[in-house]
């Protein structure tokens, strides 16, 4: 089922309106699926996640949750209700605990999420900023798990972290499509993450140039 | 004597104005640098959906809660100070009164008459009224600068505060 849809979004910033970092973009995104979004630097790959996310507003065109334009009932509402985030670089409050951190996305069982993403619980209570670099994108993919979104939003979520721990961020998000029913859109560079996906959207220039469905 | 002391009521309500005034200007600096530090913690708020409304709630509530402790440890120590304060301004203006009539005794003629009263001390009370006025006041201090730092927050976005840090 259909859950995001984007048409016609055309994005450039306020400072440079001559270039264009998204040219007439359309894609459609459906519950249940996870979608990677790939392209060199510069290609428009976070603008686009940020429109989606509700961070920033098109030039032109709309974007549509459950076939609403989300600037009806406000971006707050959109990055409340329909996202969750989850950041390349965690994002997450450093003077709160991990549970704390947790509680911030929304109101579902706190600990019950942190035994699904695999934080044992004697790290529930400590200072966020003791965790590894995995156990702390864990936490905000719990965090992101948290809130009631249907759509899981996620920027370089591996950037930072080792091979085996990207490995299992990876597994973690491929579950929360496939268990969850979640809409899951990351974007990356990395080859072995995209390749995961349902759905592969390579964006050059600020357009879509292809989107590879692959074989489960 | 007497006039010793209107003079002082007058300069010390000129100096209340003076540092509300200063107070205002170094709060409002406080706020935005207290906020610049906690830029991250709000990008991340507004990222989650908060609205920025409440994020500049909860930095009053903050401020808040460091102000009325701040009142409560000022009237605490207040009638204390300001006994202090009077004994010695009042022992201050007796020394010079008695100076002054030593003065006037040494001239030959002296037309002088004594026609002030004689003060021989100051008492000091934190009334009600001046705390809710002190609470009033620092409260609409608090709520003013808060309300000025957060206008730099309430004009960005997140994707803008991400980008700054970034």
């Amino acid at each position: 089922m259909m859950v995001l849809e984007v048409k016609n979004v055309q994005y450039s910033y306020k400072s440079q309106k001559e270039k264009e970092i998204l040219k007439n973009v359309s894609m459609q995104f459906e519950e249940k699926k996870f979608y990677t979004i790939v392209g060199a630097s510069g290609a428009g790959k976070t603008t686009f996640l940020s429109l989606l996310a509700g961070l920033d507003l098109p030039v032109r065109g709309t974007i549509l949750y459950n076939g609403e334009n989300i600037q009806e009932k406000g971006l707050n509402y959109h990055r409340k209700h329909h996202v969750s985030l989850v950041f390349q670089n965690y994002n997450l409050i450093d003077y709160l605990t991990t549970e704390e951190n947790v509680r911030l996305g929304g109101t579902k069982k706190t600990q019950d999420l942190l035994e699904k993403v695999n934080i044992p619980c004697e790290d529930w209570k400590r200072n966020v900023l003791q965790l590894s670099g995995g156990q702390q994108q864990r936490v905000a993919i719990a965090r992101a798990l948290a809130s009631n979104a249907k759509v899981l939003l996620a920027d370089e979520p591996t950037g930072n972290l080792d091979e085996n721990t990207a490995g299992e961020i990876i597994e973690l998000l491929k579950r929360t499509a496939h268990e969850l029913g979640k809409c899951v859109i990351v974007v990356t560079h990395s080859k072995y993450l995209a390749a995961q996906a349902d759905e592969i959207i390579m964006i050059k220039d600020g357009c879509i140039e292809s989107v590879t469905e692959l074989p489960d | 004597m007497s006039k010793n002391f209107n003079d002082l009521e007058n300069v010390s309500q000129i100096l209340v104005i003076v540092v509300a005034g200063a107070s205002l200007i170094i709060l409002f600096l406080v706020f935005v640098f207290w906020m610049k530090g906690r830029v991250q913690e709000i990008g991340i708020l507004l990222a989650l959906g908060t609205p920025k409304i409440k994020i500049l709630g909860q930095i009053l509530l903050e401020a808040s809660m460091i102000a009325a402790a701040a009142l409560f440890l000022s009237f605490t120590a207040a009638p204390a100070a300001s006994d202090i304060t009077a004994d010695y301004l009042v022992q201050q203006q007796v020394q010079k009164a008695t100076e002054k009539s030593v003065l006037e005794e040494a001239k030959v003629a002296k037309n002088a008459v004594d026609s002030e009263e004689t003060v021989t001390g100051v008492s000091v009370a934190v009334t009600p009224e001046l705390m809710l006025y002190d609470w009033f006041g620092v409260a609409l201090l608090v709520v003013i600068s808060v309300g000025a730092a957060g206008i730099l927050i309430a004009r960005k976005n997140p994707k803008d505060i991400f980008s700054e840090i970034s």
